[in-house]
């Protein structure tokens, strides 16, 4: 029989996986990230009263470690997210695709974004609502609407050269 | 009006989705386990922290009761106050700084600061008490052991040597965390968390 735990994780890797990738683009340091997102996860849920859903408790938890954790690197943050820019040093396989070059591109170009528009475009990406973003990120409805019109224009405008010829 | 918007998110949602799948990792049996060895190795600092409390005072009460001299006795005494502040202050000022938050994130980076506060506030404390110590050592061996005095300026010139060259150290540590956490909590201005209006 499958542990319930081991199928909520099983439902929410993946999101933690893209959530760890738009905040570290070394894949070693990201899979510990991811790792720590999911013990963090882990150890949190059994404080989750229902005060808000199942999907907005685990954002925020793993939002606060991705933060605690490029609170707490050493490398200054501006540095790290301008060369965020550039892409991951080892191309994958995968990568000569034309939907994973679309992937990595919008994973560098998220990286070059302030963290709170990372985080509000991030959540909006995988499908939260505006109302379950509020309460991840702590703020209201409209602010989440506001902020996420400015993010898409940050990010349009960050995508905008690759499609010029 | 077209539906480019739409479109255009439509296209970076299937960007974001496309990742290849990687091996499920983590499982529950195993995260278990490294809770299990995380609250071990918790505890065993805990313990650390009690039994080199409980030495140091142990010792200063067997000295008293080996020899119960006036010197003695302030000597235990000082080993039993400077243990007591010392192992005090550091179980309150790490209190809670090992829960992982599920608070919203403008209350996530509000701990952050006051943690990183309490971090700041060591060095500080850290000073005081040295130079406490020292003062109180260097009087009392200029009270009763006045040939000691001159070992004894040295030792504690060394210690605060020391101490000098760690407190610098730290000081760019926290500096540096401390501009992070503004570049995190700065990025997107003028907007105010819900907690101050209507939540």
């Amino acid at each position: 029989m499958t542990d319930p735990l081991d199928s909520l994780l099983r439902t929410y890797e993946p999101a933690l996986r893209r959530l760890a990738a738009s905040y570290e683009r070394d894949p070693a340091v990201r899979e510990d990230l991811v790792q720590d997102m999911l013990f963090a996860v882990f150890r949190a849920l059994p404080a989750w009263r229902r005060e808000c859903s199942e999907r907005t408790f685990i954002y925020r938890v793993a939002h606060n470690r991705a933060i605690s954790h490029l609170a707490s690197r050493r490398p200054p943050l501006d540095d790290l997210e301008r060369a965020a820019g550039v892409p991951d040093p080892a191309p994958h396989p995968e990568q000569l695709a034309v939907v994973s070059q679309e992937h990595e591109a919008l994973l560098a170009a998220l990286r070059r974004l302030p963290v709170a528009q990372r985080q509000l475009l991030t959540m909006a990406l995988d499908g939260l609502a505006p109302r379950e973003i509020a309460e991840v990120l702590g703020i209201t409805d409209n602010n989440v609407a506001v902020r996420l019109t400015r993010a898409r224009a940050a990010l349009r405008e960050l995508l905008a050269p690759r499609k010029q010829p | 009006m077209t539906d480019t918007p739409n479109r255009e998110w439509d296209q970076w949602q299937a960007a974001w989705r496309a990742e290849a799948a990687a091996p499920a990792t983590a499982t529950a049996a195993e995260l278990q386990r490294r809770l299990v060895r995380h609250h071990r190795a918790a505890w065993i600092y805990t313990a650390l922290d009690v039994c080199a409390s409980i030495a140091l005072g142990g010792l200063g009460v067997g000295a008293v009761i080996w020899r119960p001299t006036l010197p003695v006795i302030v000597w235990a005494a000082s080993v039993i106050v400077f243990t007591a502040i010392l192992v005090g202050f550091s179980v309150w000022n790490r209190r809670d700084a090992l829960w992982f938050s599920a608070r919203p994130t403008t209350d996530f980076l509000a701990v952050l600061r006051v943690r990183l506060a309490r971090r700041e506030r060591l060095p500080r404390f850290l000073a005081w008490f040295v130079a406490a110590e020292i003062a109180f050592g260097l009087a009392f061996f200029a009270v009763w052991a006045p040939d000691s005095v001159v070992l004894a300026t040295a030792l504690y010139g060394a210690i605060a040597l020391l101490l000098a060259a760690w407190w610098g150290w730290y000081y760019k540590r926290l500096r540096r965390e401390r501009a992070q956490l503004d570049a995190l909590a700065g990025d997107d201005p003028g907007t105010e968390p819900a907690s101050d209006r209507d939540r």
